[in-house]
């Protein structure tokens, strides 16, 4: 943790964190929902940086992966990764949203998503998709089996690292994240400066060098207006 | 409809496929829908009250001044400081530096501690930083040979030159009107739910609004510093006459594919309208007089249209064909008929020219209000998309043939339908559009590609599983996401998707430009380039002393004024 920046408004985290998810090597789509899950984030407290910037460093360092596939495993479905990498959070929250709409009604429906390199930023971005995780239970499940409910939003970034996660129907599942909207708009969104940094870094991937034929013809407009 | 006559039974909306087109986009014109002068009649209905608590300016008009607003439920100010600006650093690009004036829209009353926070970040805008109680955030340079033309005239005891004020129209013009969270600003959500502030670009036009209302003080007040006694104020008919003008580039083309869902209400609301007014058997009573009388204005309106441009110069002519046409068509017994709107639209749709079509629609929409204006109330933004992942793939190509053939009869493979790219380029994030030069990174386009994207779904569709549903093929092309799910969203909005290629080496960006202007009420559009545009707003608006007037609406087409001396 440094010294935080902003106050940020909504609109920029949307904006920057899109980008910087194109820019750390996700198609456009992913960036859209990962950038949903930004803003869920902000409006419920926590900081959308410190929670994404880490996965999109390990997706641009190659350290996740982005290929995955989604098999039936006795009376349930997994997603997991082609290969040895942990899975990008970014690419199985997308894959796992679209499993849920899939199954929707379905009161057996069960889900394991194997290796997840980023749980918090999973659970928000299925919460962004979905309005709250309203009939679904989303869980870490350890190795002995053990599944603890993504429902403690406190103790989230302190579990944030490469887990199995479990999505089950539940009719009686909850928001994991309380909403403090009001306050995000009220205030804007201070955010961890240096986590924002990085997220500005990826961002920048995203922009055009300036040359100077661009900048006289790119905008379509001169560069003094003294009429 | 009750007291507005039968309406025929088959009129209907105007199919997105003409509407959508930029030729026809780039031919809007300003309604009474439009935002300005939705937000007028609102002021007006609702006694809105003007105040100016600060004006700390000196004689070469450089300080700070705040300019407020009360609505019925809560006030706004403009913060606005004024200073010099040398001749070199004066340009309308988003690449700026300095401006002559440059202003927020604030929430409430600031009070000293939030004058002096502004005083140090305002000035830098986009290097400032701005908190939740900014709306707006904007800057504006003046019209150098109207500005100072106006102070010596005033100076001098003289009203100034009316070919020139109507030459200009302005005396700043704006070159950026920040909103939504842009730097820190509240986000669109914070009064979202305002009855005041809930339609589209409602503060931005507000803060225009009041801007317009300082440059006049200012240049008055200037006047008044270097003539003395001599000095006499301007004309009230000539403050009405000014508006604020506005350049304006490519940042607002990404903004009309980022928001689809809000484009296509804008347009919902617009043709709703037409097909209202169109399908009414029998006119209103009073309407036909006032539509002739409109139209007669708007002739000579169109005949003070200048520009230098001279693709728009010859549209203009033949938009001056078309107008006296209709003045003449109309004038006689052609509307003693059934359904006479219908008549007007289809004589105009099988004779002018688009610019002529559009402007018949802006005109029939004008005698109206009390037919369409509710539906201004329905032009406000919901975001909405979201993918739907239980579709087949065999739905998905069944939208993509009903809503994107247009896409599909393009030739991707051709040089020139994919010859541009449009990217923010890291000079301050300014949007630009280039050839796709590999030295320039094409690769970090924006996703505007919407045509071509669609062509290579397609072509992937069709080697996919017909039954396979789009959640299994996103797993495999994930690079398809955002496509999927716009289409998906556009063929629950069909307005929303602009039915062109914006790729391509004959694309024409100001007609996007155009389109997005019209609906804020602009007029007076003078292309600068085929990227690049000024604009006049609220020219012959009411001024904030006028608002309780019988008729504050009766500004769709300033005229030039005749002012004896």
């Amino acid at each position: 943790m440094t010294t935080p920046f902003g106050p940020l408004s909504l609109n920029e985290i949307l904006f920057f964190i899109t980008r910087a998810t194109v820019g750390a090597g996700a198609p456009f789509g992913i960036g859209e929902d990962v950038g949903k899950a930004a803003v869920l984030l902000a409006n419920r407290g926590i900081d959308s940086a410190v929670v994404i910037a880490p996965a999109l460093q390990s997706l641009e360092a190659g350290n996740s992966s982005m290929d995955i596939e989604l098999r039936t495993d006795g009376d349930g479905s997994v997603i997991e990764a082609i290969g040895n990498k942990p899975m990008s959070a970014a690419i199985a929250a997308s894959a796992a949203s679209d499993w849920i709409q899939e199954n929707a009604g379905n009161a057996k429906a069960r889900l394991m998503v194997h290796r997840v390199d980023a749980p918090v930023l999973f659970a928000a971005v299925i919460e962004a998709l979905h309005q709250g995780h309203v009939g679904w239970r989303v869980c870490i499940s350890a190795p002995d089996g053990t599944e603890t409910a993504l429902i403690k939003e406190q103790n989230l970034l302190e579990n944030d690292a490469p887990s199995n996660i479990t999505i089950a129907a539940d009719p009686s599942a909850q928001p994991v994240f309380k909403n403090r909207q009001q306050q995000a708009l009220d205030c804007g969104v201070p955010v961890d400066s240096q986590a924002w940094q990085i997220i500005r870094d990826l961002f920048s991937r995203c922009l055009v060098p300036s040359t100077e034929e661009t900048r006289l013809t790119g905008a379509g407009a001169g560069l003094t207006d003294t009429d | 409809m009750t007291g507005f006559g039968a309406p025929s039974s088959d009129v209907g909306l105007r199919p997105p496929a003409d509407v959508m087109r930029l030729a026809r986009m780039g031919s809007s014109f300003q309604t009474r829908l439009s935002f300005m002068r939705s937000l007028i009649r609102r002021m007006g209905r609702e006694n809105w009250r003007f105040e100016r608590q600060r004006f700390d300016v000196d004689e070469d008009g450089y300080g700070v001044s705040v300019y407020v607003t009360h609505t019925p439920e809560r006030s706004y100010s403009l913060v606005i400081f004024t200073n010099e600006l040398d001749s070199d650093k004066r340009t309308d690009r988003v690449i700026a530096e300095a401006w002559d004036a440059t202003f927020n829209l604030f929430d409430g009353i600031p009070d000293d501690g939030d004058i002096e926070r502004l005083s140090v970040n305002t000035p830098k805008q986009e290097a400032g930083r701005f908190l939740p109680s900014e709306l707006v955030l904007a800057r504006a340079n003046k019209s150098l040979r109207l500005f100072e033309h106006i102070v010596s005239c005033l100076a001098d005891g003289k009203q100034p030159d009316m070919d020139l004020v109507s030459g200009v129209g302005y005396l700043m013009r704006t070159t950026a009107v920040y909103g939504s969270g842009k730097f820190g600003c509240a986000d669109r959500a914070r009064i979202a739910e305002r009855p005041e502030t809930r339609g589209a670009f409602q503060v931005e036009m507000l803060a225009v609004y009041l801007f317009r209302w300082f440059t006049i003080d200012l240049v008055e007040h200037v006047a008044r510093a270097r003539g003395k006694n001599r000095a006499v104020a301007l004309n009230d008919e000539i403050k009405r006459y000014l508006g604020i003008g506005n350049a304006t580039g490519l940042g607002m083309a990404p903004f009309l594919i980022k928001h689809p869902v809000l484009i296509h209400n804008w347009v919902n609301a617009r043709e709703t309208a037409l097909a209202r007014v169109r399908s009414l058997k029998q006119p209103i009573s009073g309407s036909v007089d006032t539509f002739r009388k409109t139209v007669k204005t708007a002739i000579r309106h169109i005949d003070e249209w200048q520009v230098d441009d001279v693709i728009q110069g010859k549209r203009i002519a033949e938009l001056q064909k078309d107008v006296a046409d209709l003045s003449e068509w109309a004038s006689g017994e052609n509307l003693d008929q059934d359904f006479p709107w219908e008549a007007i639209f289809q004589h105009a749709l099988s004779r002018y020219s688009l610019e002529g079509q559009e402007l018949t629609v802006s005109l029939l929409l004008e005698p109206h209000g009390a037919l369409v204006d509710d539906l201004a109330d329905d032009l406000c933004a919901d975001d909405g998309p979201g993918l739907d992942p239980a579709m087949t793939i065999g739905q998905v190509r069944d939208l993509i043939d009903a809503h994107y053939r247009w896409a599909l009869d393009i030739d991707f493979d051709a040089p020139s339908a994919h010859q541009n790219f449009w990217y923010y380029s890291e000079d301050k994030l300014e949007p630009r559009l280039s050839a796709r030069n590999p030295e320039y990174g094409p690769e970090m386009e924006m996703p505007l590609a919407i045509g071509r994207d669609v062509s290579e779904l397609s072509q992937a569709l069709e080697q996919s599983d017909k039954t396979q549903s789009v959640g299994r093929f996103l797993l495999r092309h994930p690079k398809f996401r955002h496509i999927i799910r716009r289409i998906q969203t556009v063929a629950r909005h069909p307005y929303a998707e602009i039915n062109d290629n914006l790729i391509d080496a004959g694309v024409r960006p100001i007609d996007m430009l155009r389109f997005k202007l019209a609906f804020f009420g602009a007029s007076k559009f003078d292309p600068k380039s085929d990227r690049w545009t000024r604009i006049c707003m609220y020219q012959g608006a009411p001024m904030p002393g006028e608002l309780a007037g019988a008729d504050i609406d009766a500004w769709a087409f300033p005229v030039k004024l005749v002012i004896s001396q």
